[in-house]
């Protein structure tokens, strides 16, 4: 198993080298250093150390570790989701006879080699928080970042490989029923088995970014530990669920192919909204809204999480109300990055048919204005509680105008045959950059 | 045991819409076996469910007397497969992808694969710069590789340039001359008639008709297969 897992894990770093070449690798790290020290800067530099100095220090130092870590858990269930379970080594090597358990802990590992790089990248954005909290502080914080990674790769494996089996067990039938809404019965256990691994593991995350905070590093070996004992488990998990993954997989697509006709007749969130457009738009609205949200879901629920940061921030009157306008900006950039997917995906027919129709940009840009009003809209309305009716204009302004911004931009870049996500995370970071500074400067908010 | 895959019962159902319905066959080690049907007719899903990519709703598919759902790695090893869209690693050689398949498998028949599927002068190119004749033909190497018992080709050879297509008939005959069974699914007939020794016909998710290829003059295979179509409609209509 060893060696066919350091067979594979060559394998993924030829792949990589050749998706991309080294000098380009190098530079586009750099750029994303330099992009993440400066959005650092403009975002966290005012507001969070002066929720450092002023404020409770370590609640707030715990709450940023919390989040930290809470964040590279999620990201690591969605990752194991599509590069593990979902990915394009079951797809290839799922036809031979391998050794699951071998392919799955490639696949964990060449995750966890990413999630090393993306701690680097955290490093840089939060490198302002160093100068307030001290060196050991901000690296135990960091290392609670990996661990967090590592437990919810590992975790995050072991429920979803262990759903594969759960999804047909006609014991649970009744549960998935319960939750599953329209997603078919093993699409529901797929998705929702990360469920435990995110609560128990969050329970974790929470302990350590306490412990960190008041200067007890050790509550992060925990979760390295939970990490480990979950590995232990996995190759079994992997071996009697991987080829069976296939099938399952295979099925939920069949499914949902069966029913291909049928969503025309079903509605998606939003659609009722949408269905208020002028007809040249409301069309092409239905269409990004049903692409979008029923491919990418995930994602545009797990965007919205981004904006607790400015939602707490409004209700508890930390701070101003700045870094959570840049937080609304990324949002929107988020979501049109689901515009930008659903454009190099979409098929032939439809590029041909709506190629040059003002009406079809339009569609996108209302997607995702639509995608982006129920967070922006409980923002405002908390800002208004709390801080009166002129800030909530402002703030709406604000969410509205940035969704419009990222949507214009997501709409010029999907045209583009190259380079499209290099161009669109570029001005998504100088729009937010430039968003949070004028803010500041005008005094908005 | 004379049978080297044995098909039981195998139905599928998507929702409302019966895909394949109780379909049984049996094919001994060594038979080139075309399976013909026109579109829709539950092909892709029969070969999809003896891939062990699919789960029949009922019965059952033994290869080698395992059970291709129940052990899928044994089952695996005895066969190699060609769907209808084969994945491949898009970032490496021909001879790469062949190769490491190849490691994993604990098979070493890597030049020989190349040879047979005609490969060779471009086997060190990018598959991302490949056509979708040579990705098949890739596939169709990898599946290949260990000389595997049974060999199942969904319409593998639909879309190859006339000499490449010659190229694989003969592979592909010369696998079954050693005792590999090839089941290979397609709406060309003709191409069934140019290779197969027997002939399995599905219309409307049915099997309708399994017959030996040998006594077909030309162009009888089609009037056959049109004749036993319009009967199957005629049943559904009833």
């Amino acid at each position: 198993m060893i060696t066919d897992t350091r067979r594979l894990m060559a394998l993924h770093r030829t792949l990589a080298a050749r998706r991309m070449p080294a000098a380009r690798r190098v530079i586009t790290w750099l750029v994303q250093l330099a992009l993440a020290a400066g959005l650092g800067f403009l975002l966290l530099g005012g507001p969070l150390k002066w929720t450092l100095s002023e404020g409770d220090h370590a609640a707030s130092l715990q709450s940023l570790w919390f989040w930290l870590g809470l964040g590279m858990l999620v990201v690591s269930g969605l990752q194991v989701q599509s590069h593990v379970l979902r990915g394009q080594d079951r797809e290839v090597l799922g036809l031979h006879p391998v050794d699951p358990a071998a392919v799955v802990l490639a696949g964990l590992g060449e995750l966890w080699r990413r999630q090393l790089g993306w701690l680097v990248l955290s490093a840089a954005a939060l490198w302002p928080v160093m100068n307030a909290v001290g060196v050991g502080p901000f690296l135990g914080g960091l290392v609670l970042g990996a661990g967090a990674g590592a437990v919810g790769l590992a975790g995050s494996a072991l429920c979803m490989f262990g759903a594969v089996g759960w999804a047909e067990d006609p014991k649970l039938a009744g549960l998935w029923d319960a939750i599953r809404g329209q997603t078919p019965r093993q699409q529901a256990a797929i998705i929702y088995s990360v469920a435990p691994t995110t609560l128990l593991a969050g329970w974790l995350v929470s302990a350590a970014s306490t412990g960190v905070a008041n200067g007890a590093f050790l509550g992060v070996a925990l979760l390295f530990v939970a990490a480990g004992i979950c590995l232990v488990f996995v190759p079994k998990v992997a071996r009697r669920a991987w080829y069976e993954a296939t099938m399952v997989l295979q099925d939920i697509a069949a499914r949902y192919a069966s029913v291909e006709e049928l969503p025309e007749s079903e509605p998606v969130y939003l659609e009722g909204i949408a269905r208020f457009l002028p007809d040249a738009v409301h069309r092409w609205t239905l269409l990004e809204l049903r692409r979008g949200w029923r491919g990418r879901r995930g994602f545009i629920s797990a965007g919205w999480l981004l904006v607790a940061f400015a939602v707490w921030q409004a209700w508890t009157l930390k701070g101003s109300m700045v870094a959570g306008g840049g937080a609304v900006a990324l949002l929107a950039f988020a979501l049109g990055s689901v515009i930008v997917h659903n454009a190099a995906t979409e098929h032939d027919w439809w590029r041909t048919v709506g190629r040059q129709s003002a009406g079809r940009e339009l569609g996108r840009i209302a997607a995702v204005v639509l995608w982006s009003l129920p967070p922006v809209v409980v923002w405002a309305a908390l800002a208004g509680v709390r801080r009166g009716t002129g800030v909530a204009g402002q703030a709406l302004t604000v969410g509205l105008g940035s969704a419009i911004v990222a949507a214009m931009v997501a709409v010029a870049v999907s045209r583009q045959r190259a380079g499209r996500w290099a161009v669109f995370l570029s001005l998504a970071a100088l729009v937010t950059a430039g968003l949070t500074a004028g803010l500041s400067r005008w005094g908005w908010m | 045991m004379s049978e080297l895959v044995s098909v039981q019962g195998l139905s599928r159902s998507f929702g409302p819409v019966k895909a394949v319905q109780d379909v049984s066959f049996a094919l001994p080690p060594g038979q080139f076996v075309g399976l013909i049907g026109h579109n829709g007719a539950g092909k892709s899903t029969t070969l999809k469910m003896l891939m062990g990519m699919l789960r029949p709703s009922s019965g059952r598919v033994l290869v080698g007397g395992v059970d291709v759902h129940a052990q899928p790695k044994e089952a695996r090893a005895l066969m190699g497969v060609v769907p209808e869209e084969p994945p491949l690693y898009e970032e490496l050689s021909a001879l790469e992808f062949l190769q490491f398949v190849a490691e994993l498998r604990g098979a070493s028949n890597v030049e020989e694969v190349l040879e047979l599927t005609g490969l060779e002068s471009d086997a060190r190119r990018l598959i991302r710069e490949y056509s979708q004749g040579m990705r098949r033909k890739t596939a169709l190497a990898a599946a290949m590789l260990g000389k595997p018992k049974l060999l199942l080709l969904d319409e593998a050879i639909n879309g190859l340039d006339p000499p490449s297509a010659a190229l694989w008939k003969k592979a592909l005959r010369q696998r079954v001359d050693e005792g590999t069974t090839v089941l290979l699914s397609t709406h060309v007939v003709e191409t069934v008639e140019a290779v197969a020794d027997r002939v399995l016909m599905m219309a409307h998710g049915k099997l309708v008709a399994d017959l030996s290829a040998g006594g077909l003059s030309k162009g009888q295979l089609e009037e056959l297969f049109l004749e036993r179509l319009a009967e199957s409609q005629a049943e559904g209509r009833e």
